[in-house]
C-alpha cells in the first residue's frame, strides 16, 4: 500500500559537494512547520550509492524528492540524472536541479534528462532564501508526490515503505 | 671560262649554230665550196682574201675554218697564223686548200699552224663534205659540252649555300666552287691537289673519320652526317655532309662528289629553341617550387589558423569553464557576507559594518564581471550561418527584459521596420538588450529616446541604435568595444565595460562589423551590420 507522503516526514536528498550551500539549503528548510529528513551526498557516486541503497546505504529510505546540483566530484550532476532516469523506479523521483550555472546548455540538458524544475542559486542572500522558501512550500505542502515504492522492481513490495 | 648567258635565257638549250668560213680568192672556188657544202651547216661566211677573213672571224664564232693557201696579200699560213694568236679563233679547226699535190705541200708547217686537214685541188665534193661534215659536228658537240660544263658550274655556283666540290678516289681535292670557297675558306687554288681532310677538326683526323667517310660512301654509295668541320681560318662550322662516290659505266671508282652545307646558324638557332626551352623549362620548376612552396606556406598558414582557431576554442572553453567555476565561491563569499552583516550587524563598530559592506559590493561586482566573461565567451561559441531571424521580434523581447528600466527612466523606445536577418535569436535578442540598454543607462538630464531602424547594404543590413544621451567623446571610441575597459566610475554608471565587447564578438561572429558615432552632448548612434537573408552564409 502505497503511502502518501505527508503521512509522516518527507525525505529528502540533497546532492551537494559545497558545505556552504549545504548549510544555507538546511536552514532554510528548517525555517519551515513542515517535517522532514535531508540526508546529504556529497558527490555524483555517492548520491547513486544512496539511491540504490548500496553499501552503507543500505537502510536508507527512498527520498521523496531530490535537490541535484550539477557541478559535482566524482560524476556530474547531469550523469547522475540520466542514470536515474534509465532506473524503473528511480526515473519517478521528482528531481530540482539546483545550480549557479544559467547556461543555456545546463538548462537544457537537465530537462531533456526531465528534472521537475531547474533552479539557479541567487548570490544575494534574500534572494536566496526566497528561492529556498519557495521549494520548500511548494514541494512539502503543494505538490503531491508521487507515492512510495520499493527499489527493486515497480510493485513488488507494495508495502516497502522501508526499504532493504 | 667566260659567261655565255644568252642560252640561259630560253626555256630549253638550243643547238648550237655551226658557222663556217670559206676563204678563197678565186670567187668561183667560193662558189663550188658552198654548193658541196650545202647543209653541212647551218652557215656559210665567205672570205676574198686573208684579211677579209681575220675580219670575219673578229665579228663571230665559226665552227671550221676552209682556207685557200696561195692568195694575194697575206696568204693562207700567214692568216692561219694571225688565226692561231688569236684567243678567240686559236681553237677554230682549219682545213687548208691546195692546189700543190703529194710531197709539194709543206704538211709540217701546216700542222705547226693548226691545221687539222688539208684538201688537194681539184676538189673531191664527197671527202670534201666528210670532212668538213666531221669538223662541224665535232665543233657542236664541243660547244655542246662546253655549254654544259658552263651550266653544271653556274649551277654549282649558284648553289650558295652547298660547297660542292670533288675529291679524287684517295681524297684529294679535285675542284673547287665559289661557294666552297666563301663556305670552307680557301680559294681554289689552295686546296685543289690537298686532302681533304684538311677541312677536318683535329680530333675528327685522329680518329680517321674523313677516310672512314670515303669507305662508307663508297660501301653504301652515299654517306651522310652531321659534325664540326674547319675553316681555313681555324673557326668551326656545323656541317650537314652528303659524299656520294662517282663511278664510270664500268663501275671504276673515278672519285667522290662532296656536297657540304654550314648548318652553324640552324644549329644556333636550335641552341636557341633548346636554351629557350631549357629556360622555358627551369622558369617552370621555379614556378613549381613557387607554388609548392605558396601551398605549404599555405599548408601552414592553415595548419596555423586551425591552431589558432583551437587555440581560441580552447581559451573560450577555459573562459567558460573558469567563470562557470567561479561563479560558486563568490556566491559564497557574496550569500555569507551578507549573513554576517544581518546576524551580526549590531555586534559590530561602523567600520566593521563598513567593512562588510565592501566586501559585499565587491563580491557583488565580481559577480557581474563573471557573468559578463561568461556571457563574452558564450557569445564566441556560436556557429555562423543560422536560420534567418526576424529582427523585430528580438528588439521585441529586449524590450520585454528591459521593461523595468524603461519604464523607471520613462524612456521611449521606438523601431522601424526591421528586417529578418542570419543571426543567432538569443544573441540577436541580446546585441539589442545591450545597445538598448546603454542607451537608457547613458541618459542625459532628459528621459530617453532611443530609436533602432535598419535599411540594406548590399548583401547586409545596416541596423542603427540612435539615442539623446550623454554621448561619448571620440578619443574613448576604440575603447569602448575592449572587454572590462568601463569608460565611467562605477560609483557613476555601475557596470562591467564587457557589454558593448560581447556585441562586437555577436556581430563580427556573423560576418558583421559595428562601430558608432557620437560627441559628447549630441547622443550616441551604435552601427552595425548582419547578413541579410540570402546574403553571406
Amino acid at each position: 500500500m502505497a503511502a502518501d507522503s505527508r503521512d509522516r516526514a518527507v525525505e529528502i536528498l540533497l546532492v551537494e559537494d559545497n558545505p556552504g550551500d549545504v548549510e544555507l539549503v538546511q536552514e532554510a528548510l528548517a525555517e519551515g512547520a513542515i517535517a522532514h529528513s535531508l540526508s546529504v551526498a556529497r558527490d555524483g557516486v555517492e548520491a547513486l550509492a544512496y539511491l540504490r541503497g548500496e553499501g552503507k546505504y543500505a537502510d536508507a529510505l527512498l527520498p521523496d524528492f531530490v535537490l541535484l546540483d550539477l557541478k559535482l566530484p566524482k560524476k556530474g550532476g547531469l550523469e547522475v540524472l540520466e542514470e536515474m532516469k534509465a532506473d524503473e523506479v528511480l526515473r519517478r523521483i521528482p528531481v530540482i536541479v539546483l545550480s549557479s550555472s544559467d547556461a543555456p546548455d545546463d538548462v537544457l540538458s537537465a530537462y531533456d534528462l526531465q528534472v521537475s524544475c531547474y533552479v539557479t542559486k541567487p548570490a544575494d542572500l534574500e534572494e536566496f532564501e526566497r528561492v529556498m522558501r519557495t521549494i520548500r512550500d511548494f514541494t512539502l505542502t503543494v505538490v503531491k508526490l508521487p507515492p512510495r515504492e520499493a527499489r527493486s522492481s515497480a510493485g513488488a513490495n507494495p508495502d516497502g515503505a522501508r526499504l532493504g | 671560262m667566260q659567261a655565255t648567258p644568252a642560252f640561259l635565257s630560253g626555256p630549253g638549250l638550243p643547238l648550237p649554230q655551226a658557222r663556217l668560213l670559206l676563204v678563197d680568192d678565186e670567187p668561183a672556188n667560193l662558189l663550188a665550196l658552198e654548193s658541196v657544202l650545202d647543209g653541212v651547216a647551218q652557215e656559210m661566211v665567205r672570205a676574198d682574201s686573208g684579211e677579209d677573213a681575220l675580219r670575219r672571224l673578229l665579228a663571230q664564232d665559226f665552227a671550221v675554218i676552209l682556207l685557200d693557201i696561195r692568195m694575194p696579200g697575206m696568204d693562207g699560213f700567214e692568216t692561219a697564223k694571225h688565226i692561231r694568236r688569236r684567243e678567240r679563233s686559236r681553237h677554230i679547226p682549219i682545213i687548208f686548200l691546195t692546189a700543190r699535190a703529194g710531197d709539194d705541200f709543206p704538211v709540217r708547217e701546216a700542222y705547226d699552224l693548226g691545221a687539222v686537214d688539208y684538201l688537194v685541188k681539184p676538189l673531191v665534193p664527197e671527202i670534201v663534205r666528210a670532212k668538213v661534215a666531221v669538223l662541224v659536228e665535232l665543233s657542236v658537240q664541243k660547244e655542246k659540252a662546253r655549254r654544259q660544263a658552263e651550266l653544271l658550274r653556274l649551277l654549282i655556283e649558284g648553289t650558295g649555300d652547298y660547297a660542292i666540290f670533288m675529291l679524287d678516289p684517295q681524297g684529294h681535292v679535285v675542284t673547287w666552287s665559289t661557294a666552297a670557297e666563301r663556305i670552307e675558306g680557301y680559294r681554289a687554288e689552295e686546296i685543289i691537289g690537298q686532302h681533304f681532310s684538311r677541312l677536318y677538326p683535329p680530333e675528327a683526323v685522329e680518329r680517321g673519320w674523313p677516310a672512314e667517310e670515303l669507305r662508307r660512301a663508297e660501301a653504301v654509295g652515299r654517306f651522310e652526317d652531321e659534325g664540326w668541320r674547319l675553316r681555313k681560318d681555324g673557326s668551326r662550322f656545323w656541317a650537314n655532309v652528303v659524299i656520294s662516290p662517282l663511278r664510270d659505266p664500268a663501275g671504276r671508282l673515278m672519285g667522290f662528289s662532296k656536297i657540304s652545307r654550314d648548318l652553324t646558324e640552324r644549329m644556333h638557332a636550335e641552341e636557341e629553341v633548346r636554351s629557350h626551352r631549357d629556360r622555358l623549362a627551369q622558369a617552370n620548376e621555379l614556378l613549381q617550387a613557387e607554388v609548392e612552396e605558396r601551398k605549404r606556406a599555405e599548408d601552414r598558414l592553415r595548419r596555423t589558423a586551425e591552431d589558432l582557431a583551437r587555440s581560441n576554442r580552447d581559451l573560450e572553453q577555459f573562459a567558460y569553464a573558469a567563470s562557470h567555476d567561479l561563479q560558486e565561491p563568490v556566491r559564497m563569499v557574496s550569500l555569507y557576507t551578507q549573513l554576517l552583516q544581518r546576524h551580526y550587524h549590531g555586534q559590530l563598530d561602523a567600520r566593521g559594518n563598513q567593512y562588510i559592506a565592501r566586501v559585499i559590493d565587491g563580491a557583488g561586482h565580481m559577480q557581474a564581471l563573471i557573468k559578463g566573461l561568461l556571457a563574452y565567451a558564450r557569445a564566441g561559441t556560436v556557429v555562423k550561418g543560422h536560420e534567418p531571424v526576424d529582427s523585430r521580434a528580438a528588439f521585441d523581447r529586449a524590450l520585454a527584459h528591459l521593461a523595468e528600466a524603461i519604464r523607471e527612466s520613462q524612456a521611449e523606445v521606438s523601431g522601424g521596420d526591421l528586417p529578418s536577418v542570419r543571426a543567432d535569436g538569443t544573441q540577436l535578442v541580446q546585441l539589442f538588450q545591450n545597445l538598448i540598454g546603454n542607451a537608457i543607462k547613458f541618459r542625459a538630464g532628459q528621459p530617453p529616446r532611443v530609436r533602432v531602424e535598419a535599411e540594406p547594404d548590399g548583401e547586409f543590413w545596416r541596423f542603427q541604435v540612435r539615442d539623446n544621451g550623454i554621448g561619448i567623446d571620440e578619443r574613448y571610441h576604440d575603447r569602448l568595444f575592449v572587454i572590462f575597459q568601463p569608460l565611467h566610475d562605477r560609483q557613476e554608471y555601475p557596470g562591467t565595460g564587457i557589454g558593448l565587447a560581447i556585441c562586437k564578438r555577436i556581430v563580427e561572429r556573423q560576418g558583421g562589423r559595428i562601430w558608432l558615432q557620437s560627441a559628447p552632448g549630441r547622443g550616441t548612434t551604435v552601427f552595425f551590420t548582419l547578413p541579410a537573408v540570402g546574403g553571406p552564409q
